[in-house]
């Protein structure tokens, strides 16, 4: 079995991984935003990642799994509602709705897929450790 | 004819018997090939040695890398000697035969 | 591959290379769904199928006394044994890859794969030496 169905894979977690940790850059940065694009507040970005495979070949082939962003979604938990008949975007009721972004969770996914990220740049580095090696085979 | 050089490899590890009389090195020929026999099987075994050192590491037996390197590596030397000394044999045998009596 | 030539442990060290190839592209696939809800992480039990490919193991009936000797043919390998791994009871998504874990097994797995390179390599070399009838080059 080669190596580039390996790197491929590889690539695809890196890619997963960058647009999550973009995902959680922009909730953290407009955590507090309470009018967005649409007038209403920041949403959360949340994105859906699913694997792909083939479902041909050995059973080896079938097992390997590619990463694949499928969107960026928005959010549905509800935003938070705060009671601030002074905010400018307070509502007729007088609350104002923050964000559903919950900091804590995103400073944990921050760094639970920056970890997840330097593992994947990790398998890189041994598969082409490894490819090098089977280059070197019957040489000298 | 005694030669001094490689009497002290034939007289081996010491026993409590009679030792090998000096005169058995008069026959050169024979034990010679006697050491050539010796060195033949060492390689032999060396190389099985050698052989199930790097099956066992393959089969992930045990992380003995160092061990099976060095099996193999004296396997390696092993071969290389006696393959030298087969030819210092073969070229000690024609510069005989071409010497004019 | 000449059966002549190559005996079982030349042809068994090949299918061994094979299978740690394998298990590195798993490990890439873990890796790169650490995030993906419910994929379930996979690998290849490495217990027997190694040992059964250089021949390590008890059946194998005949033994070789001489190095010249040439080993018995082996049978075709058979699918290499993947397992997965259950997410643990308190999982949010169902996703059971733990990135340490891979990590951990990816490199024991790249050693392996490169000492049993290197040993194929070392018995290369010294089978060369022996077929050019010791002479170098």
């Amino acid at each position: 079995m080669g190596f580039i169905d390996t790197l491929s894979i590889t690539a695809s977690g890196l890619t997963a991984e960058r647009v999550r940790l973009q995902a959680v850059a922009s909730n953290l940065a407009n955590a507090r935003t309470t009018r967005g694009v649409d007038g209403g507040p920041y949403v959360r970005q949340l994105p859906l990642i699913e694997s792909v495979g083939r479902d041909f070949g050995t059973e080896l082939e079938r097992n390997l799994a590619w990463a694949q962003v499928t969107e960026v979604a928005n959010a549905t938990d509800p935003f938070e509602l705060v009671y601030d008949p002074s905010h400018p975007h307070a509502d007729d009721q007088g609350y104002v709705k923050y964000p559903n972004v919950n900091i804590l969770n995103e400073m944990v996914d921050m760094m639970t897929t920056a970890r997840t990220y330097e593992a994947n740049v990790n398998a890189v580095e041994t598969t082409k450790q490894m490819a090098h090696v089977a280059i070197s085979i019957g040489r000298g | 004819m005694n030669i001094p050089a490689i009497s002290p490899l034939l007289s081996g590890a010491p026993s409590f018997g009679p030792r090998a009389p000096i005169g058995a090195a008069a026959t050169p020929g024979a034990d010679f090939g006697a050491q050539l026999a010796g060195a033949l099987r060492e390689v032999n075994a060396a190389q099985l040695n050698a052989d199930d050192g790097l099956r066992a590491m393959a089969a992930g037996e045990g992380t003995d890398i160092h061990q099976t390197m060095i099996g193999l590596a004296e396997a390696d030397i092993a071969l290389r000697t006696m393959v030298s000394v087969r030819d210092r044999a073969v070229e000690a045998y024609q510069t005989i035969m071409n010497m004019s009596i | 591959m000449s059966a002549l030539l190559f005996d079982r442990l030349h042809s068994g060290l090949g299918v061994v290379l094979d299978l740690r190839a394998s298990q590195q592209a798993l490990t890439a696939s873990n890796l790169a769904n650490a995030y993906t809800p419910g994929f379930q992480a996979r690998f290849i039990r490495f217990d027997t199928i190694l040992a059964d490919a250089v021949g390590a193991t008890e059946s194998q009936g005949m033994t070789r006394t001489d190095a010249l000797h040439v080993g018995a043919p082996g049978d075709l390998p058979s699918a290499p044994p993947i397992e997965y791994v259950d997410p643990v009871p308190w999982s949010v998504d169902g996703n059971s890859v733990t990135p340490e874990r891979e990590v951990i097994r990816m490199t024991e797995n790249s050693i392996m794969f490169e000492a049993t390179s290197t040993g194929l390599n070392r018995r290369l070399a010294l089978l060369r030496f022996a077929a050019s009838d010791g002479k170098a080059g």
